[in-house]
């Protein structure tokens, strides 16, 4: 009785047009939703990146410390290094321990064609960027067909013997005290010559290389690499070779690191063995530890945080100890390396971004 | 289309696989049953490359395929899914099934790093492919989820797309029903069908016999890594050795 009265044909009907309109609406809605969705995932790196370079060109315009515009610039000649190291750590998921090596074969190969061969310090760029890559292509060949960590060993003892060949060569690298007179860099008739000029030389080169980097990570090669760190097997099952990809990541941060060191030695005009020892490549996965690996935007914020605290340290570790040296800024980044992996396994940056999400949802 | 022949795996000292040889019809849908332990999954290893057998051969359409490792038989047609789904966690699921893409496209490292005009054309391909796999198992509205966020039957079901990105000629799926409720066992059912009529060859690990029975045509039976038989779904129910290895695996379980 109760269920046909009242008669509830029209009311229903009525009911209905509302529900499809609903639906309707809901799937326009969702729509938008997805399209927005989608736009603020494509367009995320490209704003980052934005801000990233109005940040890094608006930067000596108020920074007038000298002292701090040359670190600055060392910071964006660390940050290519960096960027390489972050690639082949956090998307191969291989570590080099010798990465100082590419980088000072880069330099020395910048340094000694110019000097000695007076080739043009850009072709000498070139011939650096060819020479690296191959020599990281040669130790790489037997390495990735053993799997492992074999690739931080083999980089381990060619950074000791690179090192030695820069002071053992004399005749051509000046030995122990170096090789004196290297060129500024030149566009036509403009030189390269103040710190202003190279900064922007170097954070130019610093922001297409982080381009290209995203560029990389968001393609079927970066898939490929996230997959290969996720499952080696399920990877291989679809088709993805381990050994293949890892060797042109090892070959691209060697060729990063090679553009960094050209950069460091026209920028020094001097090149010398000690800039490359096995303390600075520990430096170097400091940073790209601190900054976070397998994030391009990592780099540059692990360079400037290890950069700035080491010349922090420089000034108030001699004020603790009185006879602080360089050993004494190693022992330090042991700390700050072990620190990292054990709070913020996925570097510093990404550790922030957590623990500001964390607070802000609690 | 698939000939295992005199198959013999030895894991320091363990005989995993003891002299196993079969075929595989092109277009069937052949199980591979046996207890725990029988050497399934071994077989599938070696077939799929992870593996080199102690001594025997596989062939994939005459073709042997010794010493080829596992990413070179994708580009061959193997395709394959693991009992554990391994699924690439942190990514979505499009990007997952993306990945499947790789081995049927090309564009390397600089192209990618310059966004060349082929590589951009490259990608739209990729996606839509993978969007058609995911669509195929019924995942498309999940495109954008992590994977490793999904429930573990749709992971299943992403790893099928996955592998079908790969356009495979055969597909090997490692107890694709384990840990599935009844439904989602109906889905799969129908979903290895529709596989089978796209034309792919599927060699399938199973222990839900009535899985088997509804789907395979040719079933081999394993026992402690050797062949105990092979036959129709039928000749399988009857044959008292299997029936004797599946009790006394049972009540000893």
């Amino acid at each position: 009785m109760s269920k046909h009265w009242p008669p509830r044909r029209q009311t229903s009907r009525v009911l209905e047009t509302l529900e499809v309109l609903r639906q309707n609406q809901t799937n326009q809605a969702f729509r938008v939703l997805e399209t927005l969705k989608v736009l603020r995932k494509v367009s995320r790196n490209a704003l980052a990146f934005l801000t990233f370079a109005l940040v890094v060109g608006t930067l000596p315009l108020w920074l007038h410390s000298p002292y701090l515009l040359s670190t600055a610039i060392f910071i964006g000649i660390f940050t290519i290094v960096t960027l390489g190291l972050c690639l082949l750590m956090g998307y191969a998921g291989q570590v080099s321990l010798g990465h100082a090596a590419f980088w000072g074969i880069g330099a020395y190969t910048s340094a000694i064609l110019t000097v000695k061969l007076g080739v043009s310090p850009w072709l000498a760029m070139i011939i650096g960027v060819a020479v690296t890559s191959g020599v990281a292509y040669l130790i790489a060949i037997p390495i990735f067909r053993l799997r492992e960590h074999y690739l931080a060993m083999a980089t381990l003892g060619l950074g000791i013997i690179v090192t030695l060949a820069f002071g053992e060569f004399r005749e051509l690298t000046g030995g122990p005290s170096g090789l004196p007179g290297v060129p500024r860099l030149t566009v036509g008739s403009f030189i390269f010559d103040g710190d202003v000029e190279y900064y922007y030389l170097v954070w130019g080169v610093v922001l297409l290389l982080i381009g290209l980097s995203l560029n990389i990570v968001n393609s079927r090669v970066g898939r490929a690499l996230r997959a290969l760190h996720a499952s080696e097997a399920a990877a291989a099952s679809i088709g993805v070779d381990a050994s293949r990809l890892k060797l042109q990541v090892l070959v691209l941060s060697a060729a990063y690191a090679s553009v960094a060191g050209s950069l460091y030695v026209h920028y020094m005009q001097f090149v010398s063995p000690h800039a490359f020892d096995f303390g600075v490549s520990v430096r170097l996965v400091v940073m790209a530890a601190v900054g976070g690996l397998a994030s391009v935007w990592g780099a540059p914020f692990g360079a400037a945080a290890v950069m700035l605290v080491t010349v922090l340290l420089r000034e108030a570790l001699p004020l603790v100890i009185p006879n602080a040296s360089g050993e004494h800024i190693t022992i330090f980044y042991g700390l700050v390396l072990i620190l990292i992996m054990i709070f913020m396994p996925e570097g510093l940056t990404r550790g922030v971004i957590e623990s500001f999400r964390r607070n802000a949802r609690s | 289309m698939l000939a295992v022949d005199h198959l013999t795996q030895i894991f320091g000292g363990v005989v995993a696989l003891d002299d196993v040889s079969f075929e595989v019809a092109e277009h069937s849908i052949t199980a591979l049953v046996g207890p725990n332990g029988a050497g399934k999954t071994t077989l599938f290893n070696i077939v799929a490359g992870a593996y080199a057998p102690t001594a025997g051969t596989v062939r994939l359409a005459g073709r042997p395929l010794n010493g080829l490792p596992a990413h070179a038989r994708v580009e061959l047609g193997i395709g394959r899914t693991f009992q554990n789904a391994l699924l690439f966690d942190k990514m979505t699921l499009l990007e997952n099934v993306m990945v499947g893409r790789h081995a049927r496209s090309g564009q390397g490292m600089i192209a990618s790093a310059l966004r060349l005009p082929a590589m951009r054309q490259e990608e739209e391909r990729i996606f839509l492919e993978a969007m058609r796999c995911l669509n195929l198992v019924g995942l498309g509205m999940h495109a954008r989820t992590p994977a490793g966020s999904l429930p573990f039957g749709q992971q299943r079901l992403a790893a099928i797309a996955r592998a079908l990105a790969t356009e495979p000629r055969l597909l090997l799926m490692d107890e694709p029903a384990a840990g599935l409720n009844t439904l989602e066992r109906q889905g799969l059912a129908d979903l290895i069908r529709t596989i089978q009529e796209m034309g792919i060859t599927v060699l399938l690990v199973e222990h839900d016999m009535r899985l088997v029975m509804q789907l395979a045509g040719w079933v081999v039976v394993l026992d402690h890594g050797r062949k105990l038989a092979e036959g129709t779904g039928d000749q399988i129910r009857k044959n008292r050795q299997v029936i004797a290895a599946y009790l006394g695996a049972e009540a000893g379980s």
